[in-house]
């Protein structure tokens, strides 16, 4: 497998996936609000804070921060290389370059998720169809996973696919977390925030892990609760914990993974560690900060040992 | 509107599929009977079909102008160009005579040169071929092949006459788009395809990768074939991507390689380095290596015709091989083939002048309006001259650059190209097609079934290439049966 194969397929998976975490993210926002007094606190702009583009996002739209303008520049707007159009543009393009190796069926679900793209963003700005376009999106994200899945075989090109969807959605999992739960928590003792129990519920329905959660058996829904089920549980497709550990089956089936592999199991220690009952608002800051440095290290790690081979 | 063959007017050129007015050929009676049987809806329907299954198989190719819009959907039209497979058998028959001859021609010229000893070929036309690269001098690849692909355009004349219009020898493109028109012709025709018996196209990329094998080096090994393409921007960036795929090979760029002190070739895997035997090269000679040709190029491997001297890679096409990829070159043919195989040409040149001979020239410069001039070195349809379509500007232009350098240019009659019915606003008109059949040879020789059909689209446009907005149909070449 080439070089840079390897990372073609790999930044394919992470846009792929990060298209359909934002288009999840979207979801979950939109169902908040409508649940919220219109003076609630919360507004649209926190999903701008979510995908950390806050400076970005100033330069082009200056000071607004209405659900137009925030909807448009996450899903549409093509000056954004994150927004959901980018994203799946970027990922058809690593999948492009990587025709070769990938099966035909993934290059076709590639080109039908770019048309519904193409065709349907725009519309999806507006409430009313935002949903049925941000559904669509996640259906055909999941259908060219599952093709994935069951039709390449599962060698060097797939564990970095998989390398590439567990970083990008553990990245997503933290910064969802940061801003969704950092509201919810403060330094200071016997801090009750409006609402506590609907916005602990959205912090998980954005990663869908409500049902999961209470399939778990927990008394209620509580912060310390939520937070350790997102970081640590590792039976749940998207907790960080589990994230990291797919990374970690996946490098031990490529050659040479020392290096990154020491990487990891730095974060897994660190992630376990954490007190979720007693995290406080600049605790869980700095713990994600951190979680993302890391995983930016890793992926440096991962550039050096396989994608830059000179 | 649904189409009505009877009001079909194939003019007064040579049709391929309606003889005269409401007389379709043998071949295509079947097809015209079933296109009449549809509905103006039904006709809409497939129109659609088509284009929905060439986005979704994305089917595409770039066009340089566009900047940053690196695809566009493919065109293909409905109707598909009909040939019999008796009429066939002689092409495919010419197309390997040709072959065979340039390849001999080629090793010649990099060899003993006996055929300018013997005053066939002139020396003043070799010395002027800027495709021939001193740095292949010597060389013989194996089986004596040079060109083991190559992507022959054929065109019918007014009376019905097929010719061979260019040889290309470098790096031809189309075949991929051959390989899915008749992908998506399956798709939406499948009832078509249970009447008429179409013989298939399928076996090509098999066909190559076993010729490519041929040549390796290392035989006896499982040999490493890699595709060197320049990159996603490349305008047949999607057929080098096609390709590989169908064969299971790796695609490769120019980083992805480098040729270490032992003289091998190596690709940059994850596993660290590892020995490449055949590269199908889909770049010009001129990038393909810094170190022996253009200095400025980013796209190739320093030192790869180094390890292609000593014999530790193959190239397909060799370098060199487009030395008789040169239009005047060309005009040499019909004798190369009979100095070398002491044989007829089966399918004729059409007949050219050659701006270097004065009495040529001044011809030329004479009938500039009704004669077709081309640069002696170009693809792609660029820098090409069509006399009676030319503005006044554009034939004085002509004329000084004929001048100027004469050894570069040829004209050639404009030939009355033969029509297809071709599906435009809802209604089958005649446009003009040309036909790209593509030939190998390694240790045998091999033709595609049929070709790449390309059409113009815009009434009486003679320029079919797609890059100029040209379209393209499924060629079905077909067992009619009886006499």
């Amino acid at each position: 497998m080439l070089s840079r194969v390897a990372e073609n397929v790999y930044w394919m998976a992470r846009y792929l996936e990060r298209a359909e975490d934002t288009a999840r993210l979207i979801n979950s926002m939109s169902n908040l609000l409508l649940d919220m007094p219109r003076d609630a606190e919360v507004t649209w702009f926190e999903l701008i804070k979510v995908v950390g583009a806050e400076e970005h996002f100033k330069e082009l739209y200056h000071d607004k921060r209405d659900e137009h303008s925030v909807m448009r520049y996450l899903i549409a707007d093509a000056r954004n290389p994150s927004a959901i159009i980018a994203c799946i543009k970027a990922a058809r393009e690593n999948a492009r370059v990587t025709r070769d190796i990938i099966p035909n069926e993934v290059w076709e679900q590639a080109n039908e998720l770019h048309y519904f793209s193409g065709e349907y963003a725009r519309g999806a700005i507006s409430r009313r169809k935002r949903n049925d376009f941000m559904s669509g999106l996640i259906r055909r994200s999941q259908t060219m996973v599952g093709i994935m899945m069951g039709t390449m075989s599962h060698d060097a090109v797939y564990q970095f696919l998989r390398i590439g969807r567990n970083l990008e959605r553990a990245e997503m999992s933290s910064r969802i977390v940061d801003v969704a739960a950092g509201n919810l928590l403060s330094d200071e003792e016997d801090f009750n925030p409006a609402f506590a129990t609907v916005r602990w519920i959205n912090v998980l329905k954005s990663l869908n892990a409500f049902h999961a959660y209470r399939l778990q058996g927990y008394l209620g829904v509580n912060g310390g609760d939520v937070l350790d089920y997102l970081f640590n549980q590792r039976d749940f497709p998207r907790s960080m914990g589990h994230c990291l550990q797919e990374v970690g089956h996946c490098l031990s089936e490529v050659p040479g993974s020392q290096g990154p592999r020491r990487r990891l199991n730095q974060m897994i220690k660190e992630i376990e560690k954490v007190n979720t009952n007693r995290l406080k608002r600049s605790g869980l800051r700095q713990f994600i900060d951190k979680f993302q440095r890391s995983s930016d290290g890793l992926h440096k790690v991962l550039t050096d040992t396989y994608f830059r081979y000179e | 509107m649904s189409i009505d063959f009877k009001k079909y007017n194939p003019g007064k050129g040579y049709d391929e599929l309606i003889s005269t007015q409401g007389h379709p050929r043998r071949v295509a009676h079947a097809l015209c009977r079933y296109f009449s049987s549809l509905g103006a809806d039904e006709l809409v329907e497939l129109d659609q079909a088509v284009d929905m299954a060439i986005k979704t198989l994305g089917i595409s190719f770039t066009v340089y102008t566009e900047g940053s819009n690196i695809d566009r959907s493919w065109p293909l039209d409905l109707i598909p160009r009909m040939v019999s497979s008796r009429e066939w058998l002689r092409t495919e028959k010419g197309l390997k005579q040709r072959l065979k001859a340039l390849n001999m021609f080629i090793d010649d010229l990099y060899n003993d040169q006996q055929i300018v000893k013997d005053g066939v070929f002139p020396r003043d036309v070799l010395d002027g071929a800027k495709n021939f690269r001193k740095q292949c001098v010597g060389m013989s690849p194996p089986f004596g092949v040079w060109a083991n692909i190559c992507g022959t355009d054929l065109v019918r004349g007014g009376d019905g006459t097929q010719y061979v219009l260019e040889d290309n020898l470098r790096v031809p493109s189309g075949v991929s788009y051959m390989l899915e028109n008749r992908h998506v012709m399956k798709r939406v025709f499948p009832e078509l395809f249970q009447d008429i018996e179409i013989l298939p196209v399928d076996d090509y990329t098999t066909q190559l990768f076993d010729m490519l094998t041929t040549i390796s080096p290392r035989q006896g090994d499982v040999p490493e074939v890699v595709v060197l393409t320049p990159g996603v921007f490349n305008s047949a960036y999607f057929e080098h991507s096609y390709l590989a795929q169908q064969m299971g090979a790796e695609l490769v760029q120019g980083s992805d390689l480098m040729v270490d002190g032992d003289d091998c070739v190596y690709m940059k895997t994850i596993y660290g380095l590892k020995q490449v035997d055949v590269i199908y090269r889909r770049i010009d000679d001129d990038f393909i290596d810094p170190e022996a040709f253009r200095k400025d190029s980013a796209l190739g491997v320093p030192g790869l015709i180094r390890a292609w001297r000593a014999g530790n890679v193959a190239i397909a096409n060799a370098p060199g091989a487009g030395v008789a990829d040169d239009k005047v070159v060309y005009t040499f043919v019909p004798e190369i083939i009979r100095y070398y195989l002491g044989e007829k040409a089966i399918i004729p040149n059409v007949p050219t002048y050659l701006c270097m001979y004065d009495d040529d020239r001044a011809y030329v410069l004479d009938h500039l309006d009704e004669l077709v001039v081309k640069p002696a070195n170009e693809s792609g349809g660029y820098g090409l001259l069509v006399g009676p379509k030319a503005t006044k500007k554009e034939l004085k232009l002509f004329a000084s650059l004929i001048k100027q350098d004469p050894r570069n240019y040829i004209a050639q009659p404009t030939l009355n190209l033969s029509t297809v019915p071709t599906l435009i606003n809802g209604a089958a008109v005649p446009r003009h097609v040309d036909l790209r059949p593509f030939s190998l040879q390694g240790k045998k020789s091999y033709v595609t079934t049929g070709g790449l059909s390309r059409v113009a689209l815009p009434e009486g446009s003679l320029v079919v290439n797609s890059s100029q907005g040209g379209g393209s149909k499924d060629t079905w070449v077909v067992n009619v049966g009886g006499k």
